[in-house]
């Protein structure tokens, strides 16, 4: 049954489906060739070179964050204070710090902790923000009224003095980094979920299954949540650079990722007093990140376009 | 033709009244770029030396301590005379003395201000500095309600009697803890005191108490000194000392401090005539806390000391604007031992105590320190020790904390581990040791030190009046905190620095690291030039 009633559901969103490869056809005149809807998506997505340029920094970023160790020329926290604050030169390719440390390594050793703060909150934030959402949208009613409102109560405060706001409760560290920005960022994947969920309950193949006697959890998991795949994707890819900001906000005021660990917000916090002496300081960890925020922003850019059926035709 | 004349007559008489030749003067206001230690300006229940360049341009104590360490009298006529046991000080308070407030200053207002201190609700910090007074410890205790070795003999006139000689009395009521508070306005402003109204007999009163943004004080029209040049004074707080200094250079501040850290670069830099440098009587060490459940063990406090490698920090990382402490008693003060070793680094021997202790494995700790406070000399002499005493096995993890947690968390006795930087209130080592160490002084500074032999030679030193004594008894309980309790761990006496526009005129340094303004003027036409 869940099978026929997948294959029914893939239509309805414009997705899927044997029928779908010749409607761009005749609309475009192109001659794409379907492969179903992820091969489709994928091909429209490294169409567009700019995301593919994205995609290869992201790509360079992870092997930066997991190899670290391997590729970073130094301990990002070892010290030779005799060398310290030395513009870039052949053994510090971008210079030393103020306490002598390498800030080439302190930027690849940076890079995980932007990566996985920006994943791991999203992550964390998709979790809550689905869970809730796709609740809210299936029953409706008082269920709908409870959660629709905590979502708007959550979403009233300034991002980033909430992120401060809950610091300042569970004190500085890279984990309580984690569970802030989920906490901040669960809002919007709940709405978007919440909205696409109501709208997909609607359809005929969900209450077909209803009459089959399908569990709500059953409907919710199988073939509603399938249905809103692309979304969360794309919300994900595009809140990570969020992410990664807030992240070096909070470190930058101190309440973020504790030294010796290299955030690039604690650096171009230190960085910041020697800007108009050692400008080049400052400069390397800010163009990580946006380097970083812009990658992840077109990237997430480029998936939405590919993964949105509105957009094919 | 005639109107013509008249016309640019006119015209050029309006432009100078316009440039000022011919309106009102511009007024001296000094702006200094102050820290803002989100504290009371109340000195009875803060120690900040950043709180005091404010409070101390308010509110007097009847003595006050000059740049030259001279103890000089401000509220009272001459010089208090003592009997010749040294127990009884007469004072004459100076007639007309009037506070802010127009009411005139009598001896009940100073009865009161010490009253105040002694009293528990007060919750003071540094009562220290005259507990000796007779009655006192039975005020602190709760046991009375007034002081009894304080006579009022008149409105001018009184008495204060001690319990034993305290060879550094006169020294100890010169700090801004002794001020004296107007019994009428303080009693009513309960605790909106220091925090919304601060009202003293000082050559400027408070015109806007604003504790997010500033203290805006002008010149006190009926001050009963000599009379101050400037018009007033802007303590402007600007918690980043980044912003700080922009705004020094952009000259929206005239003076102001310089940290350590930045002193190497300005000093090669066009801005190097204008930097001041002095050293003040203080010393930055490690504060462990006692009652910690690691900490407590002196092997683990000893085996720290042994892991840091002062010389290098102060070479390399302070660039000679430290040298090395060898003790926590300050060179020249009293009791000041000149033969005492160099504390030397020894990471195998560190490695033995925690071994000894029980920690084989290495041990870890957390060190609180203020965010502010984490990019300037302090915060990196804290990440150079956290990464040499690493070699030793001792993790320490540096928690940033906001100004006002560290408040209280610090008069809690609940930091594990601080960088501390402490300044004498006095220039004995009374105002030095005891503030900082002695048991109930440590209790609310977070060390929780306690020890009835050190707590028993400062009590003998206080009571002793023969300097060589008090120096040799001094000299001994630095020994017993620093190389066997390890209750502080002693290592830097650093220089201090300061930027100030070259038309701020008379400016000079005290020993306390503290800014006074007494006398200080501008030069206007160099400003405006």
């Amino acid at each position: 049954m869940s099978d026929t009633v997948r294959k029914d559901s893939a239509p309805l969103s414009g997705l899927t489906g044997e029928q779908e490869p010749k409607f761009p056809e005749q609309v475009d005149g192109s001659s794409r060739k379907s492969g179903g809807f992820l091969a489709d998506s994928a091909e429209r997505l490294f169409e567009n070179r700019l995301v593919v340029a994205s995609a290869v920094v992201l790509l360079v970023l992870s092997i930066l964050a997991v190899f670290a160790p391997l590729l970073a020329p130094y301990d990002p926290a070892g010290q030779v204070l005799s060398d310290s604050l030395q513009g870039p030169r052949a053994n510090h390719l971008l210079g030393t710090d103020e306490m002598g440390r390498d800030i080439l390594s302190r930027i690849i050793y940076g890079t995980r902790i932007s990566l996985s703060v920006g994943i791991v909150s999203q992550l964390i934030a998709c979790v809550i923000g689905v869970l809730l959402g796709s609740i809210a949208g299936f029953y409706g009613g008082l269920t709908d009224t409870v959660i629709s409102r905590s979502i708007e109560i959550f979403s009233a405060f300034p991002e980033l003095l909430f992120a401060i706001g809950i610091m300042f409760v569970l004190g500085p560290g890279v984990i309580n980094v984690f569970i802030a920005l989920g906490l901040l960022s669960w809002t919007s994947y709940a709405r978007l979920v919440r909205g696409q969920v109501m709208q997909l309950r609607e359809m005929e193949y969900t209450q077909a299954c209803i009459v089959c006697g399908g569990s709500n959890a059953r409907i919710i998991v199988r073939h509603l949540l399938p249905n809103c795949f692309s979304t969360i994707i794309v919300l994900v890819t595009l809140g990570i650079p969020g992410a990664i900001l807030t992240e070096a906000s909070l470190s930058y005021i101190g309440l973020g990722v504790q030294p010796p660990t290299a955030s690039w917000g604690q650096m171009i916090s230190t960085a910041q007093q020697y800007i108009s002496f050692y400008p080049f300081y400052s400069i390397a960890p800010g163009v990580a990140i946006i380097i970083t925020v812009l990658a992840f922003n077109i990237f997430g850019d480029g998936l939405r376009d590919a993964l949105d059926p509105r957009l094919r035709v | 033709m005639k109107t013509l004349r008249v016309k640019i007559l006119a015209a050029l008489l309006l432009t100078l009244c316009l440039t000022g030749v011919c309106g009102a003067a511009e007024k001296k206001i000094l702006r200094y770029g102050a820290i803002n230690q989100k504290s009371t300006l109340d000195m009875q229940v803060n120690t900040y030396s950043r709180v005091m360049d404010i409070a101390d341009m308010i509110v007097e104590p009847l003595l006050r301590i000059d740049e030259e360490n001279r103890i000089l009298p401000v509220l009272v006529r001459e010089m208090p005379r003592s009997s010749e046991d040294g127990l009884v000080y007469s004072f004459s308070l100076k007639p007309d003395i009037k506070f802010h407030d127009g009411t005139t200053l009598k001896a009940s207002d100073v009865k009161y201000s010490f009253e105040r201190m002694f009293r528990p609700s007060t919750e003071a910090l540094m009562s220290y500095i005259c507990d000796m007074i007779i009655g006192a410890q039975d005020m602190l205790e709760g046991r009375a309600e007034s002081l009894s070795g304080f006579k009022i003999i008149d409105d001018q006139n009184f008495e204060i009697t001690l319990s034993y000689p305290y060879a550094p009395f006169l020294g100890s009521i010169a700090t801004s803890y002794a001020g004296i508070y107007p019994e009428k306005a303080c009693g009513e402003a309960g605790k909106d005191w220091g925090l919304s109204v601060y009202i003293g007999t000082g050559p400027f009163k408070v015109t806007n108490l604003d504790i997010d943004n500033g203290v805006f004080t002008e010149r006190f029209e009926d001050y009963h000194g000599e009379n101050q040049p400037l018009d007033g004074i802007d303590f402007i707080f600007i918690e980043d000392p980044n912003t700080r200094r922009m705004e020094y250079e952009r000259g929206n501040i005239d003076i102001m401090m310089l940290d350590a850290t930045m002193y190497p670069e300005y000093a090669s830099s066009k801005l190097a005539s204008e930097i001041g440098s002095y050293t003040p009587l203080g010393l930055i060490f490690i504060n462990p806390n006692m009652s910690d459940e690691r900490l407590g063990n002196a092997k683990i406090r000893e085996a720290i000391s042994l892991a840091i490698d002062r010389r290098t920090i102060a070479q390399d990382l302070m660039k000679g604007t430290a040298i090395e402490a060898r003790t926590f008693l300050l060179p020249g003060m009293l009791g000041y031992d000149d033969k005492a070793p160099v504390f030397e680094r020894n990471v195998e021997r560190a490695k033995e105590l925690l071994t000894e202790a029980g920690y084989p494995d290495g041990v870890e700790t957390e060190s609180y320190i203020r965010s502010t406070n984490m990019n300037t000399m302090l915060g990196r002499i804290l990440l150079a020790v956290q990464n040499q005493v690493k070699e030793a096995g001792i993790d320490i993890k540096i928690v940033q904390v906001d100004s006002a947690a560290m408040t209280e968390m610090r008069n809690g006795g609940k930091v594990p581990l601080e960088i501390f930087d402490w300044y004498a209130d006095f220039p004995d080592p009374d105002g030095f040791i005891y503030s900082m160490l002695y048991s109930s002084n440590a209790a609310t500074l977070t060390s929780n030190y306690k020890s009835a032999e050190f707590d028993k030679l400062l009590d003998d030193a206080r009571a002793a009046t023969d300097p060589a004594k008090r120096a040799e008894l001094y000299k001994e309980a630095d020994r017993l905190a620093t190389r066997v309790d390890f209750a502080a761990i002693p290592l830097f006496h650093e220089k201090s620095y300061y930027l100030a526009k070259p038309y701020v005129r008379n400016f000079k340094m005290v020993y306390n690291d503290v800014y006074h303004f007494h006398g200080v003027d501008l030069d206007l036409d160099a400003k405006n030039r």
